[in-house]
């Protein structure tokens, strides 16, 4: 009997230790990150047998329980992957905001508005060095912050994908522990043992995985977590399966060991990474490139055609360079619309004007270009054909262009404003126009016939000369006519004027003539025979005004009868368009004082001095009216005579020779002084429509800031309502699983207080019992 | 004066009563160490106030039997300290023989009680050492001033 009762007081001391152990183990615990309450489970000990009778054993603490809820643990695991991706796409997209800077005043769009306003500000003064300066200066400004902001989100997309490959050593470093405890579990509990806080442990290390990547976990039949992350086993019983990151096409791509197919990881602080370096920062990268590029392409549209105030070019280098595409070692051969160039090449049509500086002489040279067709050597030779011009490409495949001596170019939308100085209308010099306008249907081998001063000579058409004979283009013909020996011989020329052939004599005055004998071209191009002589007093035309009209044309101005301006009654000149529809009939014989500017269309005037015209001898001239001197782009596409280099947020910059002489800004449209043409067309930039940006640079802006904005604003009110639920989840957690230290020493002080009792009352038994034992 | 035999009488009457407290006490015991053991608290408190019934009741055992010693002790003109239920037994003979019996089971019964009081005293302190302990860390860190000090425990190990 003895034997039982130590028994059974030994277990109940035992018992009663392991349950004071576990109150003591849970408040020492109550701060422990993942702690669970502990409760101790006693049941009644086995009975014993003894000499045939059964004795009640006490009680045994069978098993410390976990006091969890696995439901509301799996529920905490999928949150914590949300409020982890969430958070840490938040900080990235504000590092975003600010380098954005639009919030501060030192965004892209308040330094464009600053650009604008001193642009405004010179084209008050467009002579202004001081005010030159503040544009060159405020431009670079826009490109400085453009390449800040590329920079940056470059650095977002690489920084992004190294936190990955961090965040994977973490995954790593958490599945190996969780692996481990599943080992040390299953030892512990294979001797019937609940491992309690081995699986805090490693519920607090899934719920730290999924802080870095959502998973899933469930606890096997033996105990073990097996954990997978998209379907694929990343932890099992015993083994963790490493994560790896390798570089795809579309960014950094995760594989777990031993799979094939990449682990489409969208939670955690990983799926929050991947979506900044796989989507955010580099659709935002190219947003703000598509933005450069069309703020280049806008700009650079208006400068190319620009005049610096110095006036026209002696020579231009472009800034990008025409690849070989072909591989065949020659550049020129390639299509300009597919030369490799960043800015797209159209079909349209380029003006190139070369002025004699001495004469002040301006030849107009109209460049059709075909997408299709042209090539960088078509562009070039006929660069090189508008006269006093070559043009080349450099050993880095860049166009070059450069003016003869003596001559200047540029590719302004400059109004001639002395149409008439090569003396075809009312000139000096002995004249004699074609009745038609080319092209013109030559047979090989077709004749004219000439009679100069010195002798009589006949041009012979030869097809060689010509791309088309039965298409011979004005030019062509007087091409063909300038190159025989007679013309020079004689002083005579060809010149085209509006379309039509002109023969002259190169000689001014009464005394100069030439006659037109025959030939079997004369029908053909609009000639008759004619004895031509020239005159002492030329009439001078001066265009008044400037062109506001939306296109291109060229007016074309021809005397209807013959007589002197200002005196001959009835005496009109006539003008026609391109299409041949009359525009004007001015009134310049009597009744007209000479030099009064006379109105003709959309802004122009022209004026006429006192002088002889002759229908007789198909006086005539013509007006290029340009709204768009480059209406093919291709100066942008070669980067002439740009404001902005580059073409994209990383390469923008402006123009090194602006940034160092800011005279070299083009803001004139003409060349006059005081013109702030092309600095106006400047300013309208950022309101242009750019196809690529489906609408204005200014409105693709604001939109992509606000997205920017917004796509923030929506991360911040997600995380904020993700959290919440989190700590709705944590504090139902604690009620479950938290130890109330309150509760718990509460429990131990009443104890406490009925041991108190029971102990005075075992001293009196002791004395009570002495005093019978005694009288026993 | 009453005479020894019905002295003994009641002497005997006495004896049966001690020996059934006897009994109460051993349940109470056995019930508290019990509630201990299964840290039922509530039972603890109850086998407790239960013990303090029965441990009120005993002056009133001990004054009536202290009287019938000393009646009896004086009808045999004897000392009252040399009296023992053995001896009182042995002096009365026969009349004493259910007396002697009560004497063998009250001895044993207090080595029971003895022995169960032992028990229980050994279990409370273990418990009270250990909730000290638990208490002592969490307020004073497991260095610095021990509880008892700041009077928020007091040690009364049986």
């Amino acid at each position: 009997m003895a034997g039982i009762g130590l028994h059974i007081g030994l277990r109940g001391l035992l018992a009663a230790q392991s349950a004071l152990e576990t109150v003591g183990h849970n408040v020492a615990n109550a701060g422990t990150e993942g702690y669970s309450r502990q409760r101790l489970h006693l049941t009644a000990a086995r009975a014993l047998e003894r000499n045939g009778l059964r004795f009640g054993a006490g009680v045994d603490a069978s098993v410390v329980r976990r006091m969890t809820d696995q439901l509301l643990t799996r529920r905490i695991v999928t949150q914590t992957s949300v409020v982890g991706k969430l958070d840490a796409l938040l900080a990235g997209m504000s590092g975003v905001e600010a380098v954005l800077g639009e919030p501060n005043g030192l965004g892209v769009g308040a330094l464009v508005d600053e650009l604008l306003a001193r642009m405004s500000d010179l084209s008050t003064s467009p002579e202004d060095a001081a005010l030159r300066t503040g544009v060159a200066q405020s431009a670079a400004d826009v490109t400085a912050q453009l390449r800040r902001m590329a920079g940056e989100l470059t650095d977002l997309q690489r920084s992004a994908a190294e936190g990955v490959a961090l965040a994977v050593t973490q995954v790593n470093a958490l599945a190996g522990e969780i692996a481990g405890l599943n080992r040390e579990i299953a030892k512990e509990e294979a001797a019937g043992v609940p491992a309690n806080d081995l699986r805090d442990a490693r519920d607090l290390a899934v719920t730290r995985l999924a802080k870095q990547i959502d998973v899933t976990a469930h606890e096997t039949q033996s105990g073990a977590v097996q954990v997978q992350v998209a379907g694929q086993l990343l932890v099992g019983p015993t083994q963790a399966r490493a994560l790896r990151v390798e570089a795809g096409e579309g960014g950094v791509e995760l594989f777990v060991k031993g799979g094939t197919k990449p682990v489409d990881v969208t939670g955690g602080e990983i799926g929050a990474l991947l979506r900044l370096s796989r989507e955010f920062a580099p659709d935002l990268r190219a947003e703000i490139d598509l933005f450069a590029h069309g703020m280049i392409l806008q700009l650079n549209r208006a400068h190319s055609t620009g005049v610096p105030a110095s006036g026209g070019f002696r020579s231009l280098i472009g800034t990008f360079s025409i690849e070989d595409r072909d591989g065949d070692g020659d550049r020129t051969d390639e299509l300009l619309s597919a030369a490799g160039l960043p800015f797209d090449v159209q079909s349209g049509e380029l003006f190139v004007h070369v002025q004699n500086a001495a004469s002040g002489l301006v030849e107009t040279r109209r460049i059709a270009i075909d997408a299709d067709r042209t090539t960088v050597g078509d562009l070039l030779a006929t660069l090189q054909d508008a006269g006093h011009l070559s043009a080349s490409l450099d050993s880095l495949g860049r166009v070059r262009i450069a003016a003869d001596a003596g001559h200047t170019f540029d590719f302004s939308r400059r109004l001639d404003r002395q149409p008439a100085l090569a003396g075809t209308f009312g000139g000096r010099r002995a004249s004699y126009g074609s009745a038609l306008a080319g092209p013109f249907d030559l047979a090989a081998g077709s004749t004219l016939v000439l009679q100069g001063p010195s002798s009589s000579f006949t041009v012979t058409f030869d097809p060689a000369d010509f791309e088309n004979l039965s298409a011979a283009t004005a030019h062509e013909v007087a091409a063909a006519i300038d190159a025989h020996p007679g013309m020079a011989a004689n002083m005579l020329r060809a010149t085209v004027e509006g379309g039509r052939l002109f023969l002259q004599t190169m000689g001014e005055g009464a005394g100069q003539s030439f006659s037109i004998q025959g030939g079997t071209a004369l029908g053909a191009l609009g000639l008759g025979a004619a004895t031509v002589t020239g005159q002492d007093l030329a009439v001078g035309v001066t265009v008044h005004g400037a062109y506001g009209g939306d296109r291109n044309q060229e007016l074309f101005f021809r005397a209807l009868s013959d007589g002197t301006v200002g005196t001959t009654d009835g005496l009109q000149v006539e003008v026609r368009d391109a299409e041949g529809r009359i525009v004007a009939t001015l009134d310049v014989g009597a009744g007209y004082v000479p030099g009064s500017e006379l109105a003709v269309a959309d802004g122009i005037g022209v004026s006429f001095t006192y002088g002889d015209v002759s229908a007789t001898d198909r006086d005539a001239f013509a007006v290029e009216l340009l709204a768009d001197s480059d209406t093919s782009d291709v100066l942008v596409a070669l980067g002439l005579n740009s404001f902005y280099v580059g073409s994209d947020a990383e390469s923008i910059g402006l123009r090194p020779d602006i940034e160092s002489d800011p005279s070299r800004l083009a803001t004139s449209f003409d060349g006059a002084p005081g013109d702030n043409g092309a600095l106006l067309a400047m300013m309208q930039a950022p309101h242009l429509d750019v196809p690529a940006l489906g609408g204005t640079p200014q409105a693709f802006y604001a939109d992509l800031v606000g997205q920017v904005g917004f796509e923030i604003g929506s991360t911040e009110s997600a995380l904020e309502v993700e959290q919440l639920l989190m700590t709705s989840l944590e504090e139902r957690r604690a009620q479950v699983s938290g130890v109330n230290i309150d509760e718990e020493l509460v429990d131990m002080i009443q104890f406490e207080q009925a041991f108190a009792a029971a102990s005075q009352f075992i001293q009196v038994v002791n004395s009570i019992h002495e005093e019978v034992l005694n009288l026993i | 004066m009453r005479d020894a035999g019905t002295l003994v009488m009641h002497l005997t009457g006495w004896a049966t009563e001690e020996l059934a407290a006897q009994h109460r006490t051993l349940a109470a015991l056995e019930r508290q160490e019990k509630a201990v053991l299964a840290r039922d608290r509530e039972a603890l408190e109850r086998a407790t106030r239960a013990m303090a019934e029965l441990l009120e009741e005993r002056p009133r055992r001990s004054a009536r039997r202290e009287v019938l010693l000393a009646e009896l002790a004086a009808a045999w003109g004897v000392a009252k300290r040399s009296l023992t239920l053995r001896s009182i037994a042995e002096r009365h003979g026969a009349g004493a023989r259910r007396l002697g019996e009560l004497r063998t089971e009250l001895r044993d019964g207090v080595a029971k009680v003895a022995r169960r009081n032992r028990r229980l005293a050994a279990l409370i302190g273990l418990h009270r050492r250990l909730g000290y302990e638990v208490l002592e860390g969490l307020f004073t860190g497991g260095h610095g001033h021990p509880l008892n000090e700041r009077g928020t425990l007091v040690d009364a190990e049986a």
